[in-house]
């Protein structure tokens, strides 16, 4: 059996329950006396609390915290769920999108908590992401198949709100057919084996760059162009996640409610002691410590590792196998970079060009002495990155004596 | 509740070092198992030796060094197997627990362990013992007082001292079938290939070094042999004598002493082979092929700077 295959689905969408209680994130501990909001406060959904920072729920505000996920420190609002929504009204329906200039239409979906980026210049072509990047994931083919009859009309929007003339829908090999009939004469196809790291979108985007070399590129996933469609055509605000679960009691599809804690979708009597979750893929994602971890826009896999299928790094010597480097898709030399690291030879390591990492997992997953590369990787990127920054404060302080 | 935490991946593909150098000694078993059959018990008496001394060597050295001792992780015992399997079968007790320590100290403990050997350590120990005491590796008469059922004389010696006209009655299936003297398990061909064919379909080793060091002897000698072929030996008889096949699939494959990117092992296999082929011709060792993966191990960090250019893949999101 191969791991790394990406999986197929056949699974239907089930609804979670509505969560008692969400926690809204707000990355880092500064904005906190910049929120909008007291305790005690009713918000209502699509409510601005922050720029970029919008109630998934109508209810009223609990506390205002601060706690640690596994990427940063953040402020978060706990609030208590009420029976029933009431929608912001600044969030209209726009049916006919070309009623409005791409510009309006941008500040409309972002204020509906959609997150698309702000600098869509310079962009000619859009590829729409269709096929799950990793294994164990099953939203995109999940939403492909759920809202096929919809796709041409979003390929629509994306031109219009970036100018793209070419929209480029990645699909797996698998879903051929569906992908032919879904985008009509708008788009083009992109057939991708059913393997990872194929479906990653900086490997799609090397595939349609090897082609047409002078393509200014982006991308979108499958379920944030739905999204859209969804707000202009309801004109309500983004306020729902499709996730894949992946206990040991089974596979599903959950429609959760952002800022859904953890802890609601998977019940503390399906873990046992030492257990992982792992919110995201199997390769890149992050080991989760805190059950209170809200269900963000970002994630679309959590999967629950048994203890005895817990992987511990040996973090051996490195024997020269060259197994990294012959999997390593941006073709670094990984076995050199890490030994480096290792020794804290971090200037080596920017020589070795290790910022072109895109930490896919893969030298890791094959080492056969069980080091732990992508840490070594990540050490030296943050090594680097403080450096330059610490290069950056001694130039600066010396300008300033200059000038006194 | 308690969580694991860690960095991804999270998962592994689940074979490691010692799996890795458990598949390479199972491949040896064939020529291991043809050179007892051959050679008897003097045979198995070499192996089991230098095996021994492989491991006890390196349990002492690792323990006067303070370092914790890793001969479960299997290269001790492998290095000690393919030592044995180049020496001659008459090598006197003495003559393998130097060579084989040599190999597990100076050829690797010296340097920091496994992967950080700069050459194949087995050679090492080799090539000191061959030149310090060269009488014992006289292959022809390592084969006096057997009972073989082919031509005694160690195809090599008599090519260099006879030229062509010696070896034309050495059929080449022979050769093929290890019916030839040589290194006590270096000399099965056939059985080495079978392993050989094992490990790179299983993926321990990789097709770039084997194919290249053949395509290297291949051409070189036939470069010779197509300008005179009544002073040099056909491609073929150099291919299957010696330690060509051993060094092929099992010496010249060292993870740590080659390179690691795809053109650097093609250009280190091909320099394998055509160092091989011109110091049979020119030097006055009968065999090269040992003596030319050592070289070549040197140029190994060169080689290594033979790489693609790293992709930057960024991309962005809407
Ligand atoms: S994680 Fe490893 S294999 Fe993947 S891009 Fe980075 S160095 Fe290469
Ligand atoms: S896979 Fe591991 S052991 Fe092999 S070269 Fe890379 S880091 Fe070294």
């Amino acid at each position: 059996m191969d791991q790394l295959a990406l999986n197929r689905n056949d699974l239907q969408i089930i609804e979670a329950p509505e969560p008692k209680e969400v926690i809204l994130p707000l990355k880092g501990l500064e904005g906190r006396d910049k929120l909008r909001i007291k305790i005690g406060q009713r918000l209502i959904t699509g409510q601005v609390l922050y720029p970029g920072l919008y109630s998934s729920v109508t209810g009223i505000v609990k506390s205002i915290d601060s706690m640690s996920f596994p990427d940063d420190d953040y402020t978060v609002i706990r609030v208590e769920v009420a029976d029933e929504d009431e929608f912001d009204e600044a969030i209209k329906a726009e049916p006919d999108f070309q009623g409005k200039t791409p510009a309006e239409l941008l500040e409309l979906l972002n204020r509906a908590n959609l997150g698309i980026s702000e600098d869509l210049a310079d962009i000619d072509t859009v590829f729409v992401t269709a096929v799950d990047p990793d294994p164990l994931s099953l939203v995109y083919q999940q939403v492909l198949k759920e809202f096929k009859a919809e796709l041409s009309e979003g390929f629509k929007l994306i031109k219009y709100l970036t100018s793209a003339k070419r929209v480029i829908l990645a699909i797996s090999e698998e879903a051929k057919e569906l992908g032919s009939a879904a985008i009509g004469d708008v788009a083009d196809l992109m057939l991708v084996k059913s393997q990872y790291p194929n479906g990653l979108p900086e490997l799609l985007a090397q595939r349609i760059a090897e082609q047409d070399s002078s393509a200014k590129l982006a991308f979108i996933k499958i379920e944030k162009l739905i999204s859209a469609l969804t707000i202009l055509k309801e004109g309500k605000p983004a306020i729902y996640k499709l996730v894949t679960v992946n206990t040991k009691s089974g596979v599903n599809n959950y429609r959760v409610r952002l800022g859904t804690p953890i802890k609601e979708i998977i019940k503390e009597d399906e873990l046992n002691n030492n257990d992982k979750i792992i919110i995201g893929s199997p390769l890149r994602g992050a080991a989760c410590f805190n059950l209170e971890t809200p269900v963000t826009a970002d994630i679309d896999l959590i999967y629950v590792q048994d203890t005895d299928e817990v992987y511990n790094y040996q973090n051996l010597q490195c024997i020269n196998c060259g197994k990294c480097v012959k999997v390593c898709p941006v073709n670094l030399e990984v076995n050199l970079i890490c030994r480096y690291a290792e020794f804290a030879l971090f200037e080596r390591c920017a020589e070795l060009d290790v910022n072109a990492c895109i930490e896919c997992g893969l030298c890791a997953y094959y080492c056969p002495s069980g080091r732990a590369l992508v840490q070594f990787i990540r050490l030296a990127k943050d090594e680097i990155k403080q450096q330059n920054i610490e290069q950056l404060l001694v130039t600066t302080e010396n300008s300033t004596e200059e000038d006194q | 509740m308690k969580l694991i935490v860690s960095s991804p991946p999270h998962w592994h593909a689940k074979i490691d070092v010692a799996k890795i150098h458990l598949h390479l000694i199972i491949a040896l078993i064939p020529a291991v198992l043809f050179s007892v059959y051959t050679y008897g018990i003097h045979s198995a008496r070499v192996i089991a030796l230098a095996v021994a001394t492989a491991v006890i060597s390196e349990i002492l050295i690792r323990r006067l060094l303070k370092k914790p001792v890793t001969i479960d992780d299997g290269s001790a015992i492998l290095i000690g197997l393919l030592f044995a399997m180049i020496m001659p079968t008459s090598t006197p007790y003495w003559l393998v627990v130097i060579g084989t320590f040599l190999s597990i100290f100076i050829g690797r403990e010296i340097f920091g362990g496994l992967g950080c050997n700069p050459m194949n350590p087995v050679i090492v120990g080799w090539a000191i013992t061959r030149i310090s005491w060269p009488n014992y590796f006289n292959l022809d008469l390592a084969s006096v007082g057997y009972n073989l059922d082919f031509n005694y004389r160690y195809p090599l010696a008599l090519l260099k001292s006879g030229g062509v006209d010696q070896i034309a009655d050495f059929a080449l299936i022979d050769l093929l079938l290890g019916k030839q003297v040589g290194g006590l398990g270096s000399a099965a061909a056939i059985f080495l290939v079978i392993g050989g064919v094992y490990i790179l379909y299983r993926g321990f080793i990789t097709w770039e070094i084997p194919l290249s060091f053949t395509v290297g002897v291949l051409a070189m000698a036939s470069i010779f042999w197509l300008t005179d072929s009544s002073q040099y030996a056909n491609p073929v008889f150099h291919l299957l004598t010696g330690n060509v096949i051993i060094g092929i699939f099992f010496l010249a494959t060292d993870f740590s002493s080659s390179p690691f990117n795809r053109w650097g092992m093609i250009v280190f296999g091909l320099g394998c082979g055509i160092l091989t082929i011109i110091l049979r011709i020119w030097s006055i060792y009968p065999d090269g092929v040992l003596f030319a993966i050592l070289i070549m191990n040197l140029f190994t960090p060169l080689l290594d700077k033979i790489h693609k250019k790293p992709l930057h893949l960024e991309i962005k999101e809407l």
